[in-house]
């Protein structure tokens, strides 16, 4: 695009080419000012709608706009978007959306619904992706939803509901603070001196109250929690933290009814109790903010189809296909079961299901995969062979159990709850079994075993942990990498290999147009009937011989003369001369020959051959993971001359380049090979059985919300670089956890010893506890800050 | 000293409505589109 300057991070120490429009680092090697041609189209698009001012109210980078919806794709859903309470003169609908992210999102959704006749009220929720709008009949609501899908948004039946968990979290927070706040001023007045009389009274008996209060909001969290690990012989770190908040506050609520105020460790309690809480909070918002950024999956439930029956099309979910239903798949539709085809021909793509890339023609008869996409411009009939029931999509489409994520959680915390429990355990028994044979006192024996409990409580590693897994999470959501599973950080610092999907993987999924002397040395004017020709077709060769030409500003000559022969390809007639593109049989008019060419009058002025695009980095990002030591392997459905041809291309060992896989077979593999530590990345319904196997899985497809909803992470940009800071990050963060455990473990030897020596007060631990805490916050933000030279990758 | 069981009265009834409003906040959801919420001072510019 002429006339732009392209953005430069000067705080790295090379300059960082940034895209013009999210702001994300481009890969190095492209050239162009923008990440990605759906970043491009829509910089464009907001220009041209004058919406420039998105930029200025957006905070932080925005979303690479990877993947947009088809121009016009089936919202045959929103019938069921309507909600009861919609009239005659105002509809009242809900929808879920993606892509939104900051109020410059909000804000062109704003306006763009304002500016169209019948627009009534639009409430934008980004925090949960969901949409609720009120409008008059006339609003032209189709035509909206594809104008803001333009942008890079995409639309869905409203599925996604308040994360209630996270809700109450947050209500739990502040409420504990404040309890904890209140206790904490009333046991300030009982250090300093007070010590009898009515006002003595009353705020010991209100401090009491408040820390049972505080116990009462918040500790059922960590019970529930810990209780349901000990059910499954899984020790968390609820565990320790339940069991400090249960024993210290019995043991305060003896000190309290005995009068022992030496044992009354209340704020200590309330400070604990509502820490805790809040680095849950920490924890889970980030994650249910990544969660809830895309469409909710429905898996086969949100699937429909166009069933022929006497009475017309009839939109079905594809759950109710049987055997023998006659189909018509539009263009970009899904063949969701094994079908015959009825109509003459049929350009289908089956990238999706077996991850070949390129789509082929199939003859009237011809049998079609479940999971094949039309990829030609022309609707076709099928006949269901099968019934949905025996659709593999069944089971590539099912969402996995949480049970399985469960069964991936790291041994790191199982381990130190087990040692810390038992550690705090045999400290407060060793504390009252010392003092009581020393004294004789059991009074003085449980004294000392309260403040060992109290002291111990695992408050400085239970707050500094969730921290930060939030700041990694949050710093790698600006990289463009979003985490949805809590414990991934952990399993991902155990991975030694990266297994690749290769179609819409480490290649965009797109065909570009492979280079050629004969294509450069074409004539103006060659060029402009190249174009024209390309332009009244949307086959792959088409489009991509489109998007070639573009940049050259090529002019649409008169289209009327442009005529297509279904399956050959395009001819016109201009200037005395023919012109054809398409099968090099039938444009040159030859027995022989193969691909797809451009001809004039029979003289080929050009082939046409199709390349892979690769992702712009994918070189750089495979040789940076082999170099810093990882085993790099690429499983994939596509034919094995086309993986030998990218392993080589990219530098990946040739045995380790496996082609012809089908989903069980990549699962098989995982079975084999996956020793706890293998990341599997991959985009289509063919991999979302590996993905669930996988000990770490993530995806790049964002257009399809049931493998995001298999995966570990998902990446929001284009590139696949994200990974690798992913990678760094996970061991930075795991070296950070490790250090905090060992200043908890010194601190508490320290403060065990005080308890043990007699000398340990309420009012100590009041200034040690959150001391403690705000040094171990204080180094944690420090280490992960984006200053922190081992931060960078 | 009765005066200051009245200020811990006052006191705890403003730290009691504080945590209710706070509740009523949230059952409200504000915190939920609060990037909506920050964009009204920008409807009332584009008016004038």
């Amino acid at each position: 695009m002429s006339g732009t300057t392209v953005a430069v991070d000067s705080r790295e120490e090379s300059p960082l080419i940034k895209c013009l429009h999210c702001s994300l680092p481009i890969g190095t090697g492209q050239r162009s000012a923008f990440c990605c041609h759906g970043c491009e189209a829509v910089y464009s698009l907001l220009h041209e709608g004058e919406l420039e001012r998105y930029y200025a109210l957006r905070s932080g980078p925005g979303t690479p706009v990877v993947d947009r919806p088809a121009p016009s794709r089936d919202l045959s859903w929103l019938v069921e978007a309507y909600q009861d309470d919609s009239t005659e003169t105002q509809r009242h609908l809900r929808l879920d959306i993606q892509g939104i992210h900051c109020s410059g999102c909000v804000w062109v959704l704003e306006k763009t619904f304002s500016r169209r006749a019948g627009a009534l009220k639009l409430m934008t929720n980004p925090a949960l992706g969901k949409i609720e709008l009120w409008v008059a009949p006339e609003f032209p609501l189709d035509e909206w939803l594809y104008s803001v899908e333009r942008f890079g948004y995409r639309f869905g039946p409203s599925l996604k509901d308040s994360d209630a968990r996270v809700d109450s979290l947050l209500l739990r927070v502040g409420i504990s603070i404040a309890l904890a706040l209140n206790v904490m001023v009333l046991s300030a007045a009982l250090y300093v001196g007070l010590e009898e009389g009515l006002l003595y009274r009353v705020f010991r008996a209100l401090s009491y109250g408040l820390a049972s209060l505080s116990v009462v909001v918040g500790a059922p969290i960590f019970f529930r929690s810990a209780i349901a690990g000990l059910r499954n012989r899984v020790l968390h770190l609820d565990v320790p933290i339940s069991l400090g908040i249960a024993l210290t506050f019995a043991g305060s609520s003896w000190a309290f009814w005995t009068g022992r105020d030496n044992a009354l460790y209340l704020d200590s309690v309330s400070v604990f109790i509502a820490l805790m809480l809040l680095g849950r909070y920490l924890q889970e918002r980030v994650l249910s903010a990544n969660r809830n950024r895309l469409l909710a999956s429905e898996g086969t439930e949100g699937l429909r189809s166009k069933r022929l029956s006497n009475h017309g099309i009839e939109v079905i979910k594809s759950l109710e296909i049987l055997s023998g239903d006659q189909l018509l798949v539009a263009p970009g539709d899904l063949v969701p079961v094994a079908a015959k085809l009825l109509s003459p021909q049929a350009l289908v793509s089956t990238d999706w299901i077996s991850g070949e890339s390129r789509a082929r023609q199939h003859r009237e008869g011809g049998a079609l995969q479940a999971g094949s996409f039309n990829a030609g411009d022309q609707a076709f009939k099928v006949e269901a062979t099968t019934d949905f029931d025996s659709s593999p999509l069944q089971a590539l489409l099912c969402p996995s159990s949480q049970s399985d994520a469960a069964a991936h959680e790291t041994g790191l915390i199982r381990t130190i709850s087990k040692y810390y429990v038992a550690a705090v355990l045999l400290a407060a028994l060793g504390g009252f079994s010392g003092w009581l044979l020393a004294s004789g006192s059991l009074v003085a024996a449980l004294e000392v075993a309260t403040a060992v409990l109290v002291v111990s409580c695992p408050c400085a590693f239970g707050i500094a942990t969730p921290l930060a897994h939030e700041l990694v999470q949050s710093r790698l959501r600006g990289k463009g990498l979003y985490i949805r599973n809590g414990d991934f950080m952990g399993r991902l610092n155990n991975v030694q290999s990266i297994v690749f999907d290769k179609t819409g993987t480490l290649t965009s999924g797109q065909l570009t147009l492979a280079p050629s002397a004969e294509l450069d040395a074409l004539t103006a004017n060659e060029r402009d009937v190249l174009f024209t020709l390309a332009s009244h077709s949307n086959h792959p060769v088409s489009s991509a011989v489109c998007r070639e030409l573009r940049p050259k500003e090529p002019t649409l000559l008169d289209h009327t003369c442009v005529t297509e022969l279904p399956g050959m390809g395009m001819e016109c007639r201009l200037e005395g001369g023919r012109y054809r593109m398409g099968q090099h049989r039938w444009a040159t008019d030859e027995s022989a020959g193969e691909g797809t060419v451009f001809v004039c009058d029979d003289r080929i002025l050009a082939p046409l051959s199709l390349l892979e695009e690769v992702r712009s980095d994918a070189h750089s990002e495979i040789k940076a993971l082999s170099d810093a030591g990882y085993k790099i392997y690429l499983l994939s459905g596509d034919s094995p001359d086309r993986v030998a041809r990218l392993a080589i291309d990219l530098g990946i060992e040739a045995d380790n380049a496996l082609a012809s896989q089908t989903p069980t077979d990549k699962q098989r593999w995982l079975q084999k090979h996956d020793r706890g530590d293998m990341l599997f990345v991959g985009d289509g319904i063919n991999d979302s059985l590996a993905a669930k196997t996988a000990s770490c899985s993530g995806t790049p497809a964002l257009d399809r919300p049931f493998m995001a909803s298999n995966c570990d992470f998902y990446l929001g940009t284009s590139n696949i670089s994200p990974i690798r800071d992913a990678l760094s990050a996970a061991g930075t963060l795991m070296r950070v956890v490790r250090r905090n455990l060992a200043f908890a473990v010194i601190y508490n030897i320290l403060a065990i010893a005080l308890a043990w020596a007699g000398l340990m007060r309420p009012w100590l631990a009041a200034i040690l506890m959150p001391s403690s805490s705000i040094l171990i916050v204080l180094a944690t933000t420090i280490s992960l800050s984006p200053r922190s030279a081992r931060w960078k990758s | 000293m009765e005066v200051l069981i009245l200020l811990l009265f006052v006191s705890l009834i403003l730290a009691a409505s504080g945590v209710g409003f706070f509740a009523w906040n949230l059952r409200q959801k504000s915190h939920e589109h609060g990037d909506r919420l920050a964009l009204l001072p920008l409807d009332l510019d584009d008016e004038s």
